[in-house]
């Protein structure tokens, strides 16, 4: 504060007080009003307000006294000297109980009044500090209360959420139909395990069941799978991210039902397993679903290959016609060796040796005939697709040369075995074989010729190639060329490889058609790769 | 002793089991026996000079048997009567194995006598023209013995004219056409006047 800011009113009914005063508080560098009367100097408080008054307690209308109680200095952070003619013990005390900061008696001594204006200006300049400290401090702990306070609904608003979640997240697994589960880890140990309600649902057993048995989990395992469910469980407490593992479980009340199991794993800031949470799902319908669709492909894979078979017959008897007529040669040969007049015993074992074998030869022809005539339990097994190839070609062999084809082989020795159903593997490799030869009817006799080739592009895949040097496809008809009921043949049914598509895909695998970028086209079909050869 | 060279009979078959076992039948018969697995496997082969025949498949991979016949029918070396086999009773590819001079078509499995028959029948044709063939090189070694003029009156004779119209054709007189046709006569080998037409129209003397 400065004393430019410090006003000073003087109230007094005598002008001849007021001046000297007046103009002593001017000089010193105050501004200084004053006023006559009380009922004045109340007036001017209305408009203006002052640092300090310095009252005369005598005077007419609303004496010294009474202004001093009207003023209320307190409220106005304002003080009060005050003067008068007759000294007394009882106005002097009144004036300090009216909270007059000094009193002084006429005639005024300037200096001694000089001295009190400083003493109360100093004070002021004090006491506002003092205020803007307090307010300050004030706002201090004003702001921190706020801070506190949205700290505060901050914690409350977490809270509520967390309240919340959890409350969803148990409505969720209360309410949800897969059985869930969380397993937790210390030192690479199962320590404990937690179970939502519907363990019951999926397994029949209860949570208490669970926590009771450590062991109850693999127990519903059936035997055969459990080694594969235990291998898994293993990996995953190595740490290992691993798809979904679908396994039986033998529920309590007995029946046996299908589940996939998904494990997320937990890591700590190590990387470390701490934990990792599971869905056991109920799979049974979709597996249901799966097994029909399977058996309809497989019905409609045995129909439509009796169909194949039907229209192969010509070709198929050739193939057995042509032991026939060496077995019947070689043994009239033999009659005649015999009936010699001297028997030549070596040509006649010859013959006999080569019956034999053509015997065989026709047996195996029947044999395949059968076995792919045959409706039976469609059984996978790990095969070498080298003899699915020798089988195809004993019956497709007449079918190429009927049609003057020739049939190149390229196919290396060393390719890893795969987990497929011999007799549809052959049913897709025919189809594509007599389709190929059908290809290059109209084609010059050099140019026929038929290559079965196969590779591993990758450990993953055997992919097979049958590539003909006929006129290709249409662009037209490669759209609908694995469609149903697509022939070009006025003989043809259209299914053979539609349904040689499904058996492909059923087995995991890919069929697809391109053509050559000289002539022809090539089928393409791959399968995954299940074992190595050994 | 002499040893007669047996007749031959080539089997074309791309059917191992088939081809073996047709080959010990014929042996079985007494005849030797070559076996092919395709037509230009026959066809690259050298072939011997006895009395031959061949056994042919009809359908092979590579050039079939309907083509492995024309061709060795326009080979002067390699032409031999022909029995084809099929294992598909395809009757007008028969007709044209027929029409192409075959001696007989028959269908897997046949019985042994048939296709015996059939060789026996082939290897008699083969035979016959085989002799054919050696009378005819020996007409032409006589028709190279006789002088132009033999020769020009040997034309004019076969062509059916009298000696007095061959003299007037000639400018020479009957009496030497007379001398000239006894010449021919003898040195063609022959007793008559009608064998010694015959065999010149065989050999090719035109009027």
């Amino acid at each position: 504060m400065e004393k430019k800011d410090f006003k000073i009113l003087i109230v007094d009914d005598e002008f001849i007080t007021i001046e000297p005063i007046w103009r002593y508080l001017l000089s010193v560098g105050f501004p200084v009003e004053y006023a006559i009367s009380g009922e004045e100097a109340l007036q001017k408080t209305t408009r203006s307000s002052y640092a300090l008054f310095i009252i005369d307690i005598q005077m007419p209308g609303i004496n010294g006294m009474e202004l001093l109680d009207q003023l209320d200095l307190k409220s106005k952070h304002a003080e009060a000297i005050l003067v008068t003619g007759h000294e007394t013990l009882e106005t002097a005390k009144q004036a300090v109980l009216l909270g007059a900061y000094c009193y002084l008696c006429k005639p005024v001594a300037l200096a001694l009044m000089g001295n009190q204006v400083g003493k109360i200006f100093e004070l002021l300049q004090l006491k506002l500090e003092k205020q803007q400290y307090l307010h300050s401090l004030e706002e201090q702990v004003k702001s921190r209360t706020k801070q506190y306070e949205n700290e505060k609904n901050r914690c409350l608003q977490a809270e509520e959420s967390m309240r919340r979640s959890e409350e969803r997240y148990r409505r969720i697994t209360a309410g949800i139909t897969d059985y869930l589960y969380s397993v937790f880890i210390e030192g690479g140990v199962v320590v404990s395990t937690r179970h939502n309600p519907a363990c019951v649902s999926v397994t029949g057993y209860t949570e208490e069941e669970f926590s009771a048995d450590p062991f109850l989990w693999i127990n519903i395992v059936p035997a055969e799978e459990r080694e594969e469910v235990k291998k898994h469980v293993g990996e995953i407490l190595a740490g290992a991210v691993i798809p979904s593992i679908e396994h039986r479980i033998i529920r309590k009340d007995g029946e046996i039902r299908w589940v996939s199991d998904t494990a997320i794993l937990n890591k700590d800031t190590n990387g470390k397993l701490v934990s990792y949470d599971g869905v056991i799902k109920d799979i049974t319908d979709r597996k249901r679903d799966e097994e029909r669709i399977r058996a309809q492909i497989d019905e409609l894979a045995h129909v439509t290959r009796v169909a194949t078979m039907g229209e192969l017959t010509s070709s198929l008897a050739h193939e057995i016609n042509q032991p026939l007529t060496a077995i019947l040669s070689n043994a009239q040969a033999a009659l005649r060796f015999m009936n010699a007049a001297r028997p030549d015993l070596t040509e006649v074992g010859g013959a006999l040796t080569d019956i034999v074998s053509d015997c065989r030869r026709a047996g195996k022809v029947v044999h395949e005939i059968r076995a792919l005539m045959k409706k039976e339990e469609p059984r996978r097994e790990l095969l070498d697709i080298r003899r699915i190839f020798e089988e195809v070609l004993v019956l497709t062999n007449s079918d190429s040369i009927i049609k003057n084809v020739k049939i190149i082989r390229d196919v290396p020795g060393d390719l890893p075995y795969v987990y497929c159903n011999r007799v549809q593997m052959q049913q897709v490799m025919i189809n594509l074989i007599v389709n190929g030869c059908e290809a290059m009817k109209d084609v010059a006799a050099e140019e026929k010729t038929l290559t079965i080739r196969s590779v591993t592009n990758n450990s993953e895949n055997l992919v097979v190639e049958i590539e003909d040097r006929g006129h290709g496809i249409t662009e037209e008809a490669r759209e609908k060329i694995f469609e149903p009921f697509f022939t070009t043949r006025p003989e043809g049914l259209g299914m053979g490889l539609s349904i040689a598509k499904s058996i492909v895909e059923a087995h995991g695998g890919k069929l697809l058609v391109r053509n050559n970028p000289d002539k022809g086209a090539t089928f393409i079909f791959s399968l995954p790769v299940q074992g190595v050869k050994t | 002793v002499i040893s007669r060279a047996r007749d031959m009979v080539y089997i074309v078959d791309d059917d191992a089991s088939v081809r073996q076992s047709l080959a010990r039948l014929a042996r079985s018969a007494g005849y030797d026996a070559g076996v092919f697995s395709s037509a230009n496997e026959f066809l690259k082969s050298p072939l011997s000079t006895v009395v031959s025949c061949l056994v042919l498949d009809i359908r092979m991979p590579g050039m079939d048997g309907l083509s492995l016949q024309e061709k060795i029918n326009s080979m002067e070396e390699r032409r031999m009567p022909v029995v084809f086999i099929s294992g598909h009773g395809d009757v007008p590819i028969s007709v044209n194995a027929m029409k192409a001079g075959a001696v007989d078509f028959l269908s897997k499995p046949f019985n042994d006598d048939d296709l015996l028959n059939a060789i026996r029948s082939a290897l008699q044709k083969a035979r016959q023209t085989r002799d054919n063939r050696g009378r005819m090189t020996e007409v032409r070694e006589r028709l190279d013995t006789l002088t132009p003029r033999e020769k020009e009156v040997l034309r004019w004779v076969v062509a059916g004219m009298l000696n007095k119209q061959v003299a007037g054709k000639l400018g020479i007189a009957e009496k030497t056409v007379k001398v000239h046709r006894g010449r021919v006569m003898k040195k063609m080998k022959v007793q008559s006047f009608a064998e010694l037409v015959r065999i010149a129209q065989e050999a090719g003397v035109k009027s």
